[in-house]
């Protein structure tokens, strides 16, 4: 792990992916803490407002400080994106190795269910399903989960085809272990690398996805403060202040940046292939 | 295979269309089939959703029956097949009007979008990747990969609302709103200037980023040495010998992308106010206008297949070794 | 004696690798006559190609420090200059590549790289000359069904057709020299000899000499006038073949030799000296192949020992010669 933070932390771009992704953790985390405001707290009276010195980033259209807002937004876009990523992460495990280990029939099967979801664009499917059943935190957490599952399912599978055929693995058969046995002990630990790293690659495709439904209306519902909905109103309210744009957008780029250079020098840091090159 | 290779080659081609068009429809049906499932699950009375709450139960019955509600599920997906392969997508259910016209209606904005977009990511993309390659290591290669990951990782939406905030909100250059006069070409391009920028930035860093790597695997290779032995000019070696191979599995990603493209589309067209199927999408979700979204998105995803069978064609069209092997494993 | 087509002077090339420099060649020197056919032989890490890069100036990116003179065809050449070689290269120099599966581009047809492989030494002509041409060569190194070759894929042909490809690429060019660098080393053995007898037929019909790299003594004792033995970047002997065979005076040489002797042709393959070619980084203060030398002596560990030559052209670099 150590080893791994470090490769990570030789290249640049990989330096500055973890700082941000520390930093937006760190923000997380303390939100409710080092928040001016409350979130939700309502001041008609300054409405609009640009950066100052009691509203670094200004307010938005009920007055409400920014600052504050785009903090809260950072717990709701780490809690929402972690939550999808495990869902599908979990889903997509057992169905993978379901899929290796099972007979041809059911692995058909799993796989045609995989083809199916992937012929959607995910942020289409996600949209489409949402639309359909409804917003709500638990409906967007389930139903973004869904569109990401079949790539955790086919490295799964992948993986556990490679493992299942080692040498190990068969001779651990014949001394009689049961199947259930194999997988727990040999196949989770070795697929859970790559699924890490694909869990990371994901997460600013969720945040991505989180924010854009969000600012479609069909995200995270309010009063919650997610940047997608920030930048719904920002956007309703531009003619009048770009602050409360500027605010939701530079989050949300910082996020996406951050995460998508963390999760690249993770990916290139456990790459054997690329190992001993600096 | 002895004898002559090529009409073989012909053949093969042709059969691995056709195959490609048959797991399409799969694909289609499979598609359509989850799409009317999904709808079938909503929870409550459909009617009454479709509705909405203030909908009296006489109304929601007479709907119901006139939508054919009341039949059984395999009755209606076989009916919704046999409508959609009729060009029949449904009706607004607020304006009654047919679904397939007001997608019909605007689909050109969207495919010119689409088109202008992915256009203007290439014609940047792939020369600046080349340069990269070729001046590796250099301050421009170095400015090209930075700028590249920025605006890759940078959502689209995101992208476009802060060009909507420059351009316009401060500079006042270009005009924002709408898809421009019908029948006014030069209008309609200006307006699509800054939609297609948004979605293409991403895209030019994307394909930059991905010529740039093969490349530098392809200049590596010893085929080109050998055109260096003969003197071929290094023009010459780049943009032709060079950049046939990597365009392959540039093309490849690319064709992984579409539905990004599609996404980002709708979320541009809802930024600019443009008329599209993103904008019929968006203004469904906001009325609880079910048929219209299901639609919509149906349409979406028929892009989406379409647009990868084009890709897939592209590829056995730039590589003759897929093209044998698919000739040769092709249906017989 | 007419002056020889090439004449290498005092070639030296290392290898950035991770942070240290390998030396790869230190100081070669050896002549090409002309209308001859010269072997570079030498096991694996010995520069042989090295050699054959260099004086085409194509040597990897990671080349340092390239320092060497060579006269050819009257001119005298800087190695260090590649842009000056850069001239050369498709006209009076011409490479046949050890592997056929990867020096010709899967996309592009035959037809088209011998087409363009010729737009430097035919500016005047038009595609459809130069396909002839390309065509007509085609059936001189024994292909058949030419002009149906001219458009096929290198995929759809075997090793074997894909090297005669290569050779019709490079008698395209008409040159002084051709380079046959391992250009048989990918194919089976038949193929291998067919190949061979292409080359050895060559001779006759290029104005100019051939340097055919091998790591296989056998190999180049079949067709070649004259032969340099190269170990760990340096000439340990030179000779002509019949004088190599006959009387060997480097141990190398000698070993080589043996390992090639046809007593037990099944096991031939599998019979090699003992050790291997030593890394270049730090090198040997004596004689470079001390170390694994049957007969060496103290002073070959502390001296290195000069190039002792006769007036016949056979020298070696050996205290014993």
């Amino acid at each position: 792990m150590r080893i791994l933070l470090a490769r990570i932390w030789q290249w640049p771009t990989g330096r500055l992916g973890l700082m941000c992704v520390a930093l937006i953790l760190l923000v997380a985390l303390l939100a409710p803490v080092i928040a001016p405001y409350g979130p939700n707290a309502i001041d008609v009276k300054n409405r609009l407002q640009g950066p100052s010195f009691t509203h670094w980033l200004g307010t938005d259209h009920l007055g409400r400080d920014l600052l504050s807002r785009v903090m809260d937004g950072t717990r709701v876009a780490v809690l929402v994106s972690i939550a999808v990523i495990a869902i599908a992460a979990t889903i997509g495990l057992l169905l993978g190795m379901i899929a290796a280990l099972a007979p041809r029939r059911i692995e058909r099967i799993v796989l045609v269910i995989f083809d199916i979801i992937s012929a959607f664009p995910s942020t289409i499917l996600a949209l489409a399903l949402i639309a359909l059943f409804g917003t709500g935190v638990a409906n967007l957490v389930l139903l973004v989960s869904l569109a990401f599952v079949p790539q955790f399912g086919r490295i799964a599978r992948a993986q556990t085809l490679a493992i299942r055929n080692a040498p190990f693995i068969e001779a651990e058969r014949v001394l009689g272990a049961s199947h259930g046995r194999i997988v727990l002990s040999h196949v989770l630990p070795n697929i859970l690398g790559p699924v890490f790293v694909l869990a990371s690659m994901n997460i600013p495709v969720v945040i991505t996805i989180e924010a854009g439904l969000s600012f479609l209306g069909i995200g995270v519902p309010p009063p919650l403060a997610s940047w997608g909905s920030m930048l719904r109103d920002g956007y309703t309210y531009l003619n009048q202040s770009v602050w409360p744009t500027i605010g939701a957008a530079g989050a949300l780029t910082l996020a996406t940046l951050g995460s998508t250079l963390f999760g690249e020098a993770l990916r290139d840091a456990t790459d054997p292939k690329l190992q001993g090159v600096s | 295979m002895p004898g002559k290779p090529s009409p073989i080659m012909k053949t093969g081609l042709g059969g691995y269309i056709l195959s490609r068009i048959a797991t399409l429809g799969i694909v289609i049906l499979g598609a359509m089939t989850t799409l009317f499932f999904l709808t079938q699950l909503v929870p409550g009375n459909l009617a009454q959703v479709l509705l909405g709450p203030r909908a009296t139960p006489a109304q929601v019955e007479a709907f119901a029956e006139r939508m054919g509600l009341d039949q059984p599920v395999y009755v209606r997906l076989w009916r919704f097949f046999f409508q959609v392969a009729q060009g029949d997508l449904g009706h607004d259910i607020v304006t009654g009007r047919p679904i397939l016209d007001m997608v019909l209606e605007v689909l050109p904005n969207t495919v010119a979008l689409a088109f202008a977009a992915i256009g203007l990511g290439l014609l940047i993309g792939v020369p600046l990747g080349i340069y990269a390659a070729t001046y590796r290591g250099s301050r421009g290669d170095q400015l090209t990969a930075i700028l590249s990951v920025s605006i890759i990782a940078t959502p689209t939406f995101v992208v476009a609302i802060y060009l909507l905030l420059i351009f316009s909100i401060w500079l006042h250059w270009l005009p924002v709103i709408g898809a421009g006069e019908p029948g006014n070409l030069v209008d309609q391009l200006v307006h699509l200037i800054l939609p297609a920028t948004a979605i293409a930035l991403g895209w030019i860093g994307y394909i930059a980023r991905l010529m740039r790597a093969s490349m530098l695997e392809v200049l590596d290779e010893p085929h080109i040495r050998t055109l260096r032995a003969y003197g071929v000019s290094s023009r010459r070696i780049l943009w032709k010998y060079a950049l046939k191979i990597a365009a392959i599995p540039t093309l490849a990603v690319v064709g992984l992308g579409i539905g990004d493209l599609l996404a980002g589309a709708i979320f541009v067209e809802i930024i600019f106010a443009r008329p599209g199927i993103g904008s019929i999408i968006y203004q469904a979700i906001n009325n609880r206008n079910y048929p219209v979204v299901q639609g919509g998105v149906l349409v979406v995803v028929l892009m989406f297949v379409i647009s990868n069978l084009i890709v897939d064609l592209l590829y056995a069209w730039l590589d003759p070794r897929i093209r044998r092997s698919l000739a040769e494993a092709g249906p017989s | 004696m007419a002056s020889p087509l090439l004449a290498l002077e005092e070639l030296s090339v290392g290898f950035r690798v991770g942070g240290e420099v390998l030396k790869a060649l230190d100081g070669i020197s050896l002549t090409i006559p002309s209308n001859r056919i010269v072997g570079v032989v030498g096991e694996s890490g010995s520069g042989k190609s090295t050699v054959a890069l260099a004086l085409m100036g194509l040597l990897p990116s990671n080349a340092t420090s390239v320092v060497g003179r060579m006269a050819f065809d009257g001119k005298r050449y800087d190695l260090a200059n590649r842009v000056e070689l850069e001239r050369l290269r498709g006209d009076r120099i011409a490479m046949v590549f050890q592997d056929p599966m990867t020096a010709l581009n899967p996309v592009f047809t035959i037809g088209t790289q011998l087409v363009d492989a010729q737009r430097r030494k035919q500016p005047g002509l038009r595609v459809a000359e130069l396909r002839e041409r390309a065509r007509v060569i085609l059936g001189r190194v024994g292909m058949t069904d030419t002009a149906e070759r001219l458009g096929q894929f290198p995929h759809e042909l075997s090793g074997g057709m894909r090297q005669r490809v290569m050779i019709a690429m490079a008698l395209l060019a008409e040159p002084r020299l051709l380079i046959a660098d391992e250009a048989t080393t990918a194919l089976d053995v038949t193929i291998e000899a067919q190949i061979m007898t292409e080359l050895e037929t060559l001779r006759g019909a290029i104005e100019g000499s051939i340097l055919l790299v091998s790591h296989s003594l056998g190999l180049v004792s079949q067709i070649c006038d004259e032969v340099v033995v190269l170990y760990a970047g340096r000439v340990v002997e030179s000779a002509t073949t019949h004088d190599l065979f006959t009387g060997a005076r480097h141990p190398y040489t000698k070993a080589l030799i043996s390992c090639e002797r046809p007593s037990e042709p099944e096991t031939r393959r599998f019979r090699s000296i003992p050790g291997s070619v030593p890394r270049l980084v730090d090198r040997p203060k004596g004689c470079i192949f001390a170390a694994r030398c049957p007969s060496a002596m103290d002073r070959c560990r502390s001296e290195v020992p000069p190039w002792r030559g006769t007036e016949s052209g056979h020298g070696a670099a050996c205290w014993l010669a």
